[in-house]
């Protein structure tokens, strides 16, 4: 479990991209030393996530990723689980890429 | 069914944006012409619809009862298995247990009151009974739900690979556009 970010960003103005990876079980996203403001933060799933096939169909979710627009830390919630309450932590490993403004 | 990029790319450093188009049907869409290996740092699709709308429940009034768990209707595809049933004639925590076609299934057990036609079944999505789920013994419902179409990436090759929402349906269900980010070949 560990976020990684990859050593060379890409700068372009004022606005940053940085890209990295989550492990399965990784539940939040921490970039503030990046940036001080997000403006997008796209997920990259290696595999999706499957529902209980006892309920409704068998249906594929990605995990979701959400972000706190004051601390700018980004939340990972998995993709699914219709049986309970939102579980924290992603499902599946995955790449992500973060659009913002340098802090 | 073709997936199509867009002609004009657009560099900046060492990255590069495409864009294009899927069709419904599509399957993969393969980036390694564009970026080097594990190079896709960024991928999304905007899907034209939501392809499917999952219900909580619905009524069929077209339906036809014998004393038997065997029921017919009229055609309707939204039934399916471990569906709950409620209607007359239908015991208490009474399931679909079996998709037989389009216009008939199996439930899970026999219906009483004689020979009804077009009688109303109500079907819900739910289980009823089910112990150690959240709340034990408890009719557990779901509200409507609107799924649509995702994708998954194989890091090592650049391949995306499109996936109904619907487990069941192999590759996208509707056509949309999509945008991809990364480093460039």
């Amino acid at each position: 479990m560990v976020v990684t970010f990859d050593t060379k960003p890409t700068t372009f103005g004022d606005r940053l991209i940085v890209t990295g990876t989550y492990a399965v079980d990784d539940a939040t996203i921490d970039a503030t030393e990046f940036f001080s403001e997000i403006h997008a933060c796209f997920s990259m799933p290696t595999a999706a996530t499957d529902t209980d096939t006892r309920l409704l169909r068998d249906l594929n979710f990605a995990d979701l990723f959400t972000i706190n627009l004051t601390t700018n830390i980004i939340t990972i919630t998995e993709g699914s689980n219709p049986r309970a309450a939102l579980t924290a932590g992603a499902d599946n490993a995955g790449k992500f890429m973060i659009i913002g403004r340098r802090g | 069914m073709a997936v199509t990029f867009e002609p004009r790319t657009v560099a900046f450093g060492d990255m590069i944006i495409v864009r294009g188009a899927y069709e419904a049907g599509d399957t993969t869409i393969d980036l390694s012409g564009f970026f080097r290996p594990s190079g896709v740092e960024m991928f999304d699709m905007t899907p034209n619809a939501a392809h499917a709308t999952i219900s909580a429940s619905f009524t069929d009034a077209t339906v036809d009862t014998t004393d038997d768990p065997t029921i017919a209707h009229d055609s309707n595809l939204n039934i399916e298995r471990g569906m709950v049933v409620i209607g007359t004639g239908v015991p208490l925590s009474s399931t679909v247990s079996v998709i037989t076609s389009a216009t008939a299934f199996e439930l899970s057990a026999a219906t009483t009151g004689g020979s009804l036609t077009n009688t109303t079944f109500t079907f819900a999505h739910g289980i009823i009974g089910i112990v150690n789920v959240n709340d034990a013994g408890v009719y557990f419902n779901f509200p409507d739900a609107i799924i649509e179409d995702t994708f998954t990436l194989a890091d090592a090759t650049n391949v995306i690979t499109l996936l109904s929402g619907v487990k069941t349906t192999a590759g996208a269900k509707t056509a949309g556009t999509f945008m991809a980010m990364g480093r460039r070949g």
